[in-house]
């Protein structure tokens, strides 16, 4: 697998759990972070990526193979026989596929996203989720969002009462 | 970074719940003030607000709404995003034929026309900072042929170094006043008479820069009568233009 096409640049990723993902230096690059990381020289053979296991970290390399201009996940080069509106088409449907995780691995993706700087998967799970927040009831945002209310109970009729308006 | 606290930092890092916020609607995000605090410290920050701005747009402001069925009461501020959609409703702020004078920092500043009120609100909390009678307040429905004074220009700017914000109005008499915001009397003081040349009133607001005041001169639209906030005085020479 080292050397799957010729010409092609391969980079390691490693996750804190230990496991190693080898991807061509242009579906890496997909990440701004990473992308920093091998123009300043800073990374050698192999990257630790912290604070994203192995789980998230496949399913990031996932969107950045299929998302990576010119090469579609199959290897071939498609954009040469689909039209681009047809391509762009197509993966509008495999993302919609993509993000049909639970909220825990959605949020994982929105910090892996965030930290790994892939401004398309930051839009794709950060819109998700405000699709399903804006209208939830601040009950269901704690819950979904893992955040706990700290206001006392006066302290939180004050803030209701100073933004009243937005629950009308 | 001060979020956190005792939450499960693993799930709900300052960074994601920063990006889903600044891409939420604001209503929804002045909801969310009221989920925990480190969330209204996030929503309250200045970057917050700057990243919400660039995402979202500036708000427009509509001071003149008028309900019929509410002809005292139902004058109220309306603040719409760019398409439209009032965003947020300050009773009480607004008015008839109300027209934003200055948005000058956080703050915006609306005036009625000619003996018509001013207020100066906060948008944020929704709170009316200054609130200026008519000039010489008659009740027209029993006295419809009084004489009444009113201002035929009205400015708002802050002055320098001092930074205080400051109102200016130009009477139909010529004279000037002066409303200094924070001043616990809330009164308008006589500021010193004009120059020779009269500031023009049908060609929209004063602008201020760095604490002075200019004024369009009457009869001639190029050249700018200047007034010292700081100061409260009026500076002797027009601005003659090109």
């Amino acid at each position: 697998m080292a050397t799957r096409e010729a010409g092609k640049k391969m980079i390691m990723l490693k996750s804190p759990d230990g496991m190693e993902f080898e991807v061509e230096e242009a579906v890496a690059m997909e990440s701004q972070t990473i992308r920093k990381m091998i123009e300043d020289d800073c990374a050698d053979t192999a990257i630790l990526i912290p604070n994203i296991n192995s789980k998230i970290l496949s399913r990031v390399i996932e969107y950045c193979n299929k998302h990576v201009p010119t090469t579609g996940a199959t290897g071939a080069a498609a954009s040469d026989t689909v039209a681009p509106a047809a391509l762009a088409e197509d993966l509008k449907i495999w993302d919609a596929e993509f993000i049909k995780v639970n909220r825990a691995t959605r949020f994982d993706l929105i910090q892996a996203a965030s930290y790994l700087n892939i401004k398309g998967l930051l839009d794709l799970t950060s819109q998700t989720t405000i699709d399903t927040i804006s209208d939830n009831s601040l009950e269901e945002i704690r819950s979904f969002l893992s955040t706990k209310n700290d206001y006392l109970p006066e302290e939180e009729q004050t803030i209701r009462r100073e933004n009243q308006w937005a629950f009308q | 970074m001060t979020y956190g606290g005792d939450m499960d930092t693993v799930s709900s890092p300052y960074h994601a719940i920063f990006d889903i916020l600044s891409r939420t609607p604001v209503k929804s995000v002045c909801r969310f003030r009221c989920v925990s605090k480190g969330w209204r410290d996030l929503i309250s920050s200045p970057v917050f607000a700057a990243a919400h701005r660039s995402r979202h747009g500036p708000l427009l402001v509509d001071a003149g709404s008028f309900e019929e069925e509410e002809p005292v009461g139902g004058r109220d501020m309306r603040l719409m995003d760019m398409d439209g959609n009032v965003v947020r409703v300050i009773k009480g702020a607004g008015g008839y034929g109300m027209m934003c004078n200055t948005s000058l920092d956080d703050l915006i500043c609306v005036n009625g026309p000619s003996c018509g009120g001013v207020n100066v609100v906060n948008p944020a909390t929704g709170e009316v900072l200054v609130t200026c009678p008519q000039v010489d307040v008659v009740d027209r429905d029993a006295f419809p042929f009084a004489a009444i004074r009113y201002h035929t220009i009205f400015g708002f700017g802050h002055a320098v170094p001092s930074g205080e914000y400051k109102m200016v109005r130009v009477l139909d008499d010529d004279t000037c006043e002066i409303l200094t915001l924070g001043d616990d009397d809330r009164c308008w003081r006589k500021a010193h008479a004009l120059p020779e040349v009269h500031p023009c009133s049908r060609r929209g607001s004063p602008v201020t820069i760095d604490g002075i005041m200019y004024f369009l001169v009457e009869c001639n639209n190029h050249s700018l009568l200047c007034f010292d906030l700081e100061s409260e005085q009026w500076k002797p020479d027009v601005l003659e233009g090109p």
